[in-house]
């Protein structure tokens, strides 16, 4: 199975090790994973904040980072200089650990592109081989094929986009449960926003750290050890506010926490 | 006189946000909501009564023209008279005549989100006339001089000792908590005003097309004493309330109470078909229907039309995280929360509420919620890209534009990337990343990103 990684590039800049953990758990689950490497952000953050026209070059920049040799490709790409392997819409998948970022290419592009006439039809495509890195686990590679052994107590929290956007729920529970010796804690009022939102984080601070702080109340009262989720942007902003905050608890991306079951 | 104080918003919320009591009443009210919900829908198919209703509904909305015209010639037939108003004045201005010709000195009122946004009490007040709310959360409301907060529990942001001090101070009565005790000394003062009030207002959830009735949902039994027991009835409702046939009230009943309380079914369902009729011993003797615009119609074919289908529940204010931190008075507008975030620039103009299609942190639970299938969190978008748009904020232009032509290099993305990780600690970045780091802290930088370690081979 050919898997493309797909690095939201928050994460690429700033928690490389989210992207690194992500690599090895689906070589561990025998894909053979190539990076695309002229891949950028997918444009959430403009097409959350109204700017439609930017996320839509945004959008198709990606597309064509994935597909370098798709006549669709415009002159702003460069590649890294090596030929680099074609995206196959009817074999390969792209795989990402971040629900938000897997929504946007999934639920949003075809939108956004579906008046383009060379975008329109690979995007819609391109979208339903586009899978969060636990969906993709679950829904593609069969989750009895993984297994793990960590000792920690976590509990789990859904990022709402993996939850509404893309309907994440038991996957990655069902993921945590295959590791030994984890034991898993459901949060009191688990499907309530954290906060984070993207530009609502800067745009309305008080509103999203009060969001937070209710958040990393629930969290404390499960006295689990680490808050696992799909998404490292909700746990950025929680981490953030935690450690302002004073809490000393760890806040790790679920690809983290399998690496570190398998290794 | 219609002030849209939306346009404040930031100002108006960090007031709130501040306030540990209003949050506490807040969370524990919502949540409480939130649960009620959730276990009340257990025994019926949300998913499928929600897209009944949504068909409903936007079968209503598509064909407004068509089953308003039905509604009228049906309600005339009833004896009701209708008045279309397309703006506040207008509305304020008839009800005014039809109290004035009736000498009317004392009217009750029932809760109506319509007349908030007319503002037909403060009006009538003004005239002289005094106007009761008589739903115990709008009396509430009314007696701390107040606008409500929320739009089925309008006194939400009160807890149960706020409210005895204010009975206290206003009306009173002795210092008790007891939430009975407060009911029953508020329909004491209510019912010497039912007794004495020679007109009644209220508002409709349901016009029906194919009867001409105007349907109230509601618990206290004060709509249907406002609606019975005076000589004049003056409907005040929106336009977009219609619905085609009496029937289709089976899907709405079981939606609507639900959705709103947590209930299978409100107390009482009135359904209003005009004057009383000769053989009839009571009722009132003329009723009047003011059927109010104010901004709808502009929604009609454009992509924000299905924002029409609101049934007013209240559940995405509910669920709603921001909603639950700052409370309906930060949103300067008679319509909080999720759903008054479109409504409010939607129908008042985009001018009047910039920023607060940007309150919002996408979470999607206000569309997981809706009742009629609104894509609320998917219409608060489309509502930024049209303010964006409009906007002309050349610093956030100008960011943008540089930040897509940063995403569109790929080298000049990563030498971006480099330079934010070396002088992620310099005082410049931390300044301007203030909005972030006057409340969080930035994550430690590493000093390579993926993509260089994936380059440089150590990966493999």
């Amino acid at each position: 199975m050919r898997v493309f990684l797909f690095v939201p590039c928050f994460v690429d800049q700033l928690f490389p090790n989210v992207a690194v953990s992500t690599l090895k758990v689906l070589q561990h689950l025998g894909c053979e994973v190539l990076f695309p490497g002229d891949q950028t952000c997918c444009g959430q953050p403009a097409y959350n904040s109204g700017y439609f026209d930017e996320a839509r070059l945004m959008a198709m920049h990606q597309i064509n980072s994935f597909m370098p040799n798709s006549p669709t490709r415009n002159h702003y790409s460069t590649s890294l200089g090596k030929t680099e392997s074609e995206f196959d819409l009817k074999r390969d998948y792209a795989v990402g650990p971040s629900g938000s970022c897997v929504a946007m290419i999934r639920n949003f592009y075809p939108g956004l592109l579906e008046t383009d006439q060379r975008y329109s039809q690979v995007a819609a495509e391109f979208a339903t081989r586009t899978f969060e890195l636990t969906e993709f686990i679950n829904n593609v590679v069969g989750v009895e094929k993984f297994s793990g052994k960590l000792n920690a107590i976590v509990s789990f929290h859904d990022s709402c986009h993996g939850l509404r956007e893309l309907g994440i729920k038991d996957g990655p529970r069902n993921i945590l449960r295959r590791i030994d010796g984890l034991k898993l804690v459901e949060l009191p009022y688990n499907e309530v926003c954290c906060g984070f939102g993207g530009t609502f984080s800067v745009k309305f601070p008080e509103i999203s750290v009060a969001m937070a702080d209710e958040k990393l109340k629930n969290f404390s009262q499960t006295k689990a050890d680490i808050l696992v989720s799909t998404d490292t942007s909700c746990l950025m902003h929680l981490q953030g506010r935690a450690k302002r905050e004073g809490f000393n608890q760890r806040f790790a991306h679920i690809a983290e926490i399998m690496a570190e079951s398998i290794s | 006189m219609t002030e849209i104080e939306a346009r404040h918003f930031k100002e108006l919320y960090k007031k709130q946000i501040v306030n540990d009591q209003l949050r506490a009443n807040l969370s524990k009210a919502t949540l409480q909501a939130v649960d009620s919900r959730g276990e009340s829908f257990k025994e019926v198919d949300f998913e499928f009564l929600r897209k009944q209703a949504k068909m409903i509904r936007e079968e209503s909305v598509s064909h407004l023209n068509q089953l308003l015209s039905q509604f009228e010639d049906h309600a005339r037939e009833n004896g009701c008279k209708i008045f279309y108003a397309e703006t506040p004045e207008k509305a304020r201005a008839y009800v005014l005549d039809v109290a004035m010709k009736n000498n009317v000195n004392l009217i009750v009122k029932s809760k109506s989100m319509v007349t908030e946004e007319i503002e037909l009490v403060p009006f009538l007040s003004g005239k002289g006339i005094e106007t009761v709310e008589t739903d115990l959360g709008e009396y509430i409301v009314q007696l701390a001089k107040e606008k409500p907060s929320h739009i089925t529990t309008p006194a939400i942001h009160k807890s149960r000792t706020e409210i005895a001090q204010l009975f206290h101070d206003k009306i009173g009565t002795e210092m008790n908590n007891d939430p009975k005790f407060l009911t029953a000394e508020a329909r004491r003062v209510l019912r010497e005003k039912f007794l004495s009030a020679n007109m009644g207002i209220s508002g409709a959830n349901f016009l029906i097309a194919e009867t001409g009735d105007a349907v109230i949902v509601e618990n206290e039994g004060n709509a249907r004493l406002s609606t019975s027991s005076t000589d004049i009835h003056v409907v005040v409702t929106g336009i977009e309330k219609v619905i085609p046939k009496f029937s289709d009230l089976r899907i709405f009943m079981r939606l609507l109470a639900r959705s709103s309380t947590g209930q299978k079914l409100t107390s009482y369902v009135s359904v209003l078909r005009g004057p009383r009729r000769e053989e009839e011993k009571d009722g009132p003797r003329e009723v009047h229907i003011v059927l109010v615009d104010n901004g709808r119609s502009s929604l009609l074919g454009t992509e924000h039309q299905e924002v029409l289908n609101c049934i007013r529940c209240g559940a995405c204010l509910n669920v709603c995280p921001v909603y639950r931190n700052i409370g309906g008075h930060a949103y300067g507008s008679v319509y909080p929360g999720p759903i008054g975030s479109l409504v409010t620039p939607m129908y008042f103009g985009e001018k009047n509420a910039p920023d607060l299609p940007f309150a919002s942190s996408l979470c999607g639970n206000c569309t997981e919620v809706c009742p009629v299938g609104i894509e609320i969190h998917h219409q608060l978008l489309s509502l930024r890209n049209e303010i964006v748009a409009a906007k002309k904020s050349r610093i956030e232009r100008f960011l943008f534009k540089n930040y897509r032509k940063t995403m569109l290099r790929p080298g000049r993305y990563r030498m971006m990337g480099r330079f934010a990780r070396m002088f992620s600690k310099s005082a410049l970045v931390r300044r301007m990343m203030k909005q972030w780091t006057d409340y969080r802290d930035l994550p430690e930088f590493p000093s390579q990103s993926f993509r260089e370690m994936y380059k440089s081979g150590k990966l493999n």
